[in-house]
């Protein structure tokens, strides 16, 4: 894999790890 | 506003423009100019890149939207990562590799000067008409706020913007956005750790969000599938990522930004930036919103935050009506106080009947003390004859100037002019680089020579600064006016961005069907904007969709004059 998929990857990574939290986030708080 | 905060007001802003007059002297040719002689690092280029987009109005209108409705529109923001790995892919290579100042100029080359001519037309209409709007919408808040004339407000954010990006080009652009960047962020999370520690000693964070949750205002996901709902999830991360190609990808006043990376890596570093750190800072800008609603649960508000519609109901005949709902509106605050209170403690508890009803109790309150407040904005809307009437806009500043404390409340108004000035000196730059790039090189003087072109963008950037003050001005006076034609024009980034994809995608696309393309792309979308009421993000993919259809079809029709090369 070059560096800049890898990069990508990490930004995706990154995307759905922080939709996730929130999405955490907004369940906690509107229970 | 205090003394020490007029001071750091002022002594801010004459850093901004002395700093941004100073990069003149690294300016002296059309390339360092137009695009920092290509020079500047991945960091410079990223910041620059977020604090275009992050105007005043995201500051005083996105913080007023999240107090009123919570946190819905961040999923407007969903696609943007996505946007940035496909450009960094696709488009910014290519745009480097092509050396150019405009992303219009591509079009040329691949299709003719037709097709050029009119993109670089509709984004100085566009950009023109909505650079006014960055200038007179947060000049009319302030001048409210700081008791000021509204016209030396437009002047006061117009007139040295104007000045320091003739000198200083677009290196002064991306100096005064890092600048904007570190001055927006702190006075963000100032604004957050005030609020919080305005809170009641009996209410924690975690309770006074409980509460917040309790009216929906912590809905960042909204999965129905329904075209007519502006922010859905759906309409964040498929319709937008059209939108925000179009947007990053073929609208100067971005494209230029990464223009004047010194490498294509850098350029891509730059893009990325945006894409890890775009949604945490919008969530910031949205949950200061959400708090400020807690706050204002504990700590009664003004019935009106606009103080000159205020004293203008006063000085009416409705001024009677206007005093009773005063006094309604006070007692609707405190039952809702009492409310919020009883709702955060059983919170705590745990005991979830005792939250079932504390929330349905609380509710009601804030039902009560929501339709004071659509009674007294009514009596406005009579009053002042303006049937369009909202104070979302001055919910901040108002917040911002009662109860920050000394120096730090000028901070905050400081940053909220000078996320002006920045995004409007990118906006000028970007609209003097088309004006001169695109229309003044091509049929001005044949032999102009460099600094006879660095001297037309300096013109033309005094020439678009003069006009969007003058706009803005007017615009002051007639508001929705200049709002709805700012729209129109951002009606047609689906349109745009189906002819880059046309011109890169489809090697036997011709002028003829991308001029064919893009006529039809903007009758439909101005028919749907007309005539249905299919949400705005949803118009991109539709105009992209259409564009491409009938730019493939009118091609094969009549033949490819000029074949392309694909990316």
């Amino acid at each position: 894999m070059t560096s800049d998929n890898r990069k990508y990857l990490k930004v995706i990574a990154v995307w759905i790890i922080t939709l996730a939290a929130m999405f955490m986030f907004q369940s906690y708080f509107t229970r | 506003m205090r003394a020490l905060d007029w001071l750091v007001v002022v002594s801010y802003l004459t850093w901004v423009v002395w700093d941004g007059l100073r990069q003149a002297k690294r300016s002296k040719d059309v390339e360092g100019f137009l695009v920092a002689g290509r020079s500047l690092p991945w960091w410079l280029v990223g910041l620059s890149v977020m604090a275009t987009q992050l105007s005043a109005i995201t500051m005083i209108g996105t913080t007023g939207q999240a107090y009123l409705n919570g946190m819905a529109f961040l999923q407007y923001y969903y696609a943007l990562p996505l946007a940035m790995i496909i450009l960094s892919v696709t488009l910014v290579p290519f745009f480097h590799k092509a050396n150019i100042f405009t992303a219009y100029q591509y079009l040329e080359t691949r299709f003719d000067s037709k097709v050029r001519t009119f993109t670089a037309l509709l984004f100085l209409f566009s950009r023109s008409l909505s650079c006014s709007v960055v200038i007179s919408a947060p000049a009319v808040v302030m001048s409210v706020i700081l008791g000021l004339n509204t016209t030396f407000t437009c002047l006061l954010i117009g007139v040295p913007t104007t000045i320091f990006t003739m000198f200083g080009g677009v290196r002064a652009v991306a100096y005064t956005d890092v600048k904007q960047m570190v001055i927006v962020t702190a006075s963000l999370l100032t604004a957050v750790t005030a609020l919080i520690l305005g809170l009641p000693d009996s209410v924690g964070v975690g309770d006074a969000l409980r509460v917040a949750g309790t009216t929906g205002r912590l809905q960042m996901f909204d999965f129905r599938f329904d075209l007519t709902v502006q922010y859905t999830f759906w309409s964040g991360t498929i319709a937008a990522l059209f939108l925000y190609l179009s947007y990053f990808g073929t609208d100067q006043s971005q494209v230029q930004r990464y223009l004047s990376a010194k490498s294509v890596d850098e350029a891509r570093s730059s893009l990325l930036m945006s894409a890890y750190a775009k949604i945490p800072l919008q969530a910031l800008v949205l949950i200061l919103g959400v708090l400020m609603f807690t706050f204002y649960l504990f700590t009664p508000p003004p019935l009106l935050f606009n103080p000159v519609h205020d004293s203008q109901v006063r000085a009416s005949g409705r001024a009677a009506d206007y005093v009773a709902l005063e006094q309604k509106f006070g007692t609707a605050l405190e039952q809702r106080r009492v409310a919020a209170g009883a709702l955060a403690a059983a919170g705590r508890s745990g005991d979830a009947a005792a939250e079932a009803a504390t929330a349905a109790g609380f509710k009601a309150a804030d039902e009560a003390v929501k339709q004071v407040r659509a009674d007294a904005v009514g009596i406005v809307k009579e009053v002042s004859g303006d049937r369009g009437y909202n104070d979302v806009n001055y919910v901040f500043p108002t917040f911002v100037t009662t109860y920050l404390p000394m120096g730090l409340a000028g901070m905050v108004v400081a940053a909220i002019l000078v996320a002006a000035m920045s995004a409007s000196s990118a906006e000028l730059a970007a609209l003097s680089t088309s004006s001169v790039i695109d229309f003044y090189r091509r049929f001005g003087p044949a032999n102009a020579d460099d600094a006879h072109v660095l001297m037309a963008s300096r013109v033309a950037i005094g020439f678009w600064g003069l006009f969007a003050s003058i706009v803005a001005i007017w615009a002051a006076e007639l508001g929705s006016l200049i709002e709805v034609v700012n729209r129109f024009g951002s009606l047609f980034y689906g349109s745009i961005l189906g002819v880059f994809l046309l011109a890169i995608g489809y090697k036997r696309a011709n002028s003829t069907g991308a001029f064919a393309g893009m006529i039809t792309g903007m009758a439909v979308i101005l028919s749907i904007a007309f005539y249905t009421k299919i949400a705005f993000l949803w118009h991109n993919p539709i105009a992209t969709i259409v564009v491409f259809s009938v730019g493939v079809i009118v091609s094969e029709l009549t033949g490819p004059r000029k074949v392309g090369t694909n990316l």
